[in-house]
């Protein structure tokens, strides 16, 4: 670079320079442009949704309470489509069993459900996620499910998760025993969040499930099969048969273990699982113990109290409470059990057998 | 005729590093802007009552270092513990306390002693004693000896009982359904989701300060929380809400510092473990730093946000260096040499050592091209998601890139020159 040329130079650059910064301020403004209509027009629809909701709401109240007069909806379908479709699935959550029909067929008549499957098959993932959301909790009524036809079913192979779990939803909402097992092999694959949806909605089925596919599933040999079928069935907190929980209480895997544990609480067990939790309150992990100690004061088995009365003197304070407490659960055996140790040298022992002593009295 | 060369070679390197700086920025909102598109797409439905209800749900303990006993802290334990979640704890940890402060605690929670054996997986000062309160409130407060902010957050790990540790920055402001929102992520992806980071701009303030702060707000967002995801280097900003795996700090060591040196220890561990950790990033509004309502306010935003990053950035390692280099030039280096070529330049074209159209050059690299990424930010925020403001408003806020970077930029740049050798000096004392 010569001298001379420099101011030149400079100048070039500087106009390079300031013809590149208003390119991009004329690009951001025709962009800022588009951001602000779009800003007014959304500000619009709230404010015109905030308006019509109240009526829209208080209309559907009196709809769903036996009411016939479903004028206000057929006047508005045209002008508030979206709203009258927002407040029909608000309700959603709040109303079972003829209301809830009231409900669906109201959108049904409406041509919301039409719609909504038409969305359900649309490229946009939110309009497809939304759609699905909607007619999974419509196809619990009958003439919905003939109008969705195979909807549900195609779109638990969809690409996006929210879509295949309301998909799935709806499927336990609506189909029969056929496609339950297929969903509860999809609750117990890895992925968290669908268990725990699914979980919730396959509750009710827990019975028929705990005949055959949690069955086959706790007998499959896979860790991670068998861990999240123990956290479904702890989830479920129910009463299930469960053939020999001791292969699962003696596991080499520690969160099973602990689920087998958690699970022994509620579920009836054989006399090897019994054995085994009485074995477990001599184990050497300290949660494992504790977590034995509650699952026999549930159980009331009144053959591990001397058990129980070991680690009550033994243990330190948290898991002193716990014995204290599954003795307590245990009269009469368990309370003479508990007032000798109230006398013990040992405070430790001392204050939870007494804590625990006065607690179950009191609560006699 | 060579200190006119100097001078002028010196202004031009310095041009060519803002043009650098300013194209590095402007990628990175872009970055940010499809990566918000992405992440705020990616989830539409909380499931909200669902993860309320179900025992599978991991619990969260929030683990809070209480900095003393006054109304405020005890206000924030407060709001903690009425967050929805199913199960969740609150960990308040209290730094050596007087017994009058101790008192306080005691009164306000109702708290009573509980023997109880804490494990010592983190370094931390001895625990004098642990308290449970006999309110219905899920919530367990360890008494320590003293000892700074990384042992206590440390006990509060060692005395926290679920495997998800949840932090809140000083300055946020949350929904009660943070935790809910937070845990989200990490369910759909259990075992390579090691932490979540949770934050949104909030409402700006009224006035110029207000709006200056929204556009601060609006780029800190796109660029260091919606960039820096997308390319897995995210660490936590001011006002942010954070969910990290227990064992993943434990893996770490525990906290050396505050949470961003936390990210950064999870980061560098993922690159020594080549294991695919990923950090989630959570761009629904679920947290937020309240807007800077007065100068000051701005002002010590600014400088306490340079001085944490300063401090953990000047530990890192050479690899970690490299990985976090954009981030120091753009914190670090931008400031100082930008300030440099603005002061070379006034002061060549007042004494005529340098062109006018070079002074000018440097105008329009650092006035001009700021400008840009200013509006940028704003309409790459709001074309991302509305945030609600009406259309006359927007247009003000893109307005305000003007007295922004004429003036407030340049004071700015001091301020964080400030911050840096404030930060460097607070590690040195430590």
């Amino acid at each position: 670079m010569t001298w001379p040329a420099a101011p030149v130079l400079a100048q070039a650059l500087l106009y390079a320079a300031m013809a590149l910064v208003g390119v991009h301020l004329l690009f951001l403004l025709a962009l800022l442009g588009v951001a602000m209509f779009r800003a007014g027009r959304l500000r619009a629809r709230r404010a015109a949704a905030a308006a019509i909701r109240p009526t829209l709401h208080g209309a559907l109240v009196e709809f769903l309470a036996g009411g016939t007069d479903d004028s206000i909806f057929r006047r508005l379908i045209r002008t508030n489509r979206a709203d009258i479709a927002d407040s029909i699935m608000l309700f959603q959550g709040t109303v079972g069993g003829s209301a809830r029909d009231r409900l669906c067929g109201l959108a049904l008549d409406l041509g919301l459900v039409r719609q909504w499957c038409e969305e359900g098959r649309s490229r946009d993932v939110i309009r497809r996620r939304a759609a699905l959301a909607n007619v999974a909790f419509a196809c619990v009524y009958e003439p919905c499910r003939r109008v969705a036809g195979e909807l549900l079913l195609e779109a638990l192979k969809d690409d996006d998760e929210e879509v295949r779990l309301s998909a799935c939803r709806g499927v336990l909402l609506a189909e029969g025993e056929a496609q339950i097992k297929r969903l509860f092999e999809l609750a117990i694959q890895p992925n968290l969040l669908t268990r725990i949806v699914l979980t919730e909605d396959l509750r009710r089925h827990a019975l028929s499930l705990a005949a055959g596919p949690v069955r086959t599933a706790l007998r499959s040999g896979e860790a991670k099969r068998e861990r999240a079928t123990l956290d479904i069935l702890v989830a479920w907190e129910r009463a299930i048969p469960i053939d020999d929980l001791r292969e699962f209480l003696e596991h080499r895997d520690r969160d099973i273990r602990v689920l087998a544990f958690r699970l022994a609480s509620f579920v009836s067990v054989n006399f090897d699982s019994r054995l085994a939790l009485v074995r477990s309150l001599h184990d050497s992990d300290a949660g494992i113990r504790g977590l034995a100690i509650i699952a026999v004061g549930r159980q009331k088995m009144v053959e591990a109290i001397p058990e129980l009365a070991l680690c009550l003197r033994r243990e330190g304070l948290q898991q002193a409470r716990q014995a204290a407490a599954a003795l307590a659960a245990m009269p009469p055996q368990g309370w003479r059990t508990l007032e000798e140790l109230s006398m013990s040298p040992n405070p430790v022992t001392a204050l939870a057998a007494g804590e625990a002593l006065k607690r179950a009295r009191m609560e006699a | 005729m060579e200190l006119r060369f100097a001078l002028s070679f010196t202004v031009v390197a310095l041009v060519i590093a803002l043009a650098v700086f300013v194209g590095a920025g402007f990628d990175a909102l872009l970055k940010g802007y499809f990566e918000l598109r992405r992440s705020l797409r990616a989830t539409s439905y909380d499931f909200g009552a669902v993860l309320l209800k179900s025992p599978i749900v991991p619990g969260v303990s929030v683990v809070f270092a209480a900095p003393d006993a006054s109304p405020g802290s005890r206000a924030r334990v407060r709001r903690l513990l009425d967050l929805h979640f199913g199960k969740h704890e609150v960990v308040v940890v209290l730094n050596a306390p007087t017994e009058s402060e101790l008192d306080l605690w005691v009164a306000e929670f109702h708290l009573y002693r509980q023997e109880r054996v804490v494990p010592e997986d983190l370094p931390a000062a001895a625990i004098r004693a642990c308290y449970l309160s006999s309110d219905p409130i899920r919530m367990l407060v360890v008494e320590k000896d003293p000892g700074g902010v990384p042992d206590a957050l440390n006990a509060g790990v060692n005395a926290a009982q679920y495997p998800v540790i949840g932090l809140v920055d000083g300055e946020a402001d949350f929904i009660p359904e943070v935790l809910l929102r937070l845990i989200r992520p990490m369910l759909g992806d259990w075992d390579q989701t090691v932490a979540v980071c949770g934050v949104a701009p909030g409402p700006p303030a009224p006035g110029l300060v207000g709006l200056i702060g929204a556009i601060e707000s609006a780029r800190l967002w796109l660029v260091r929380c919606a960039a820096f995801s997308a390319w897995n280097k995210l660490l936590p900003v001011p006002g942010a809400c954070m969910l990290v795996k227990r064992e993943a700090v434990c893996s770490v060591g525990g906290f050396r510092g505050g949470t961003t040196e936390l990210f950064l220890d999870l980061h560098a561990a993922n690159r020594a473990n080549k294991s695919p950790w990923r950090i989630a990033f959570v761009a629904s509004p679920v947290s937020f730093r309240p807007a800077a309502a007065t100068w000051d306010d701005l002002r010590r935003q600014v400088k306490s946000d340079q001085r944490e990053l300063t401090a953990a950035l000047r530990d890192l390692g050479s690899g970690a260096g490299y990985e976090f280099f954009g981030l120091f030039c753009s914190r670090g280096l931008r400031p100082v040499l930008e300030t440099a070529a603005c002061v070379l330049a006034v002061a060549g074209w007042i004494t005529g050592l340098i062109q006018p159209a070079l002074a000018a050059l440097v105008l329009v690299t650092s006035i001009g091209a700021g400008i840009v990424i200013s509006v940028a930010a704003v309409v790459l925020r709001e074309l991302a998601e509305s945030s609600g403001m009406a259309p006359g408003s927007l247009a003000a806020l893109c307005l305000t890139a003007i007295p922004e970077n004429v003036g407030y930029r340049q004071i700015r740049n001091l301020w964080l020159i400030a911050g840096l050798f404030g930060g460097a000096a607070a590690k040195k004392g430590k």
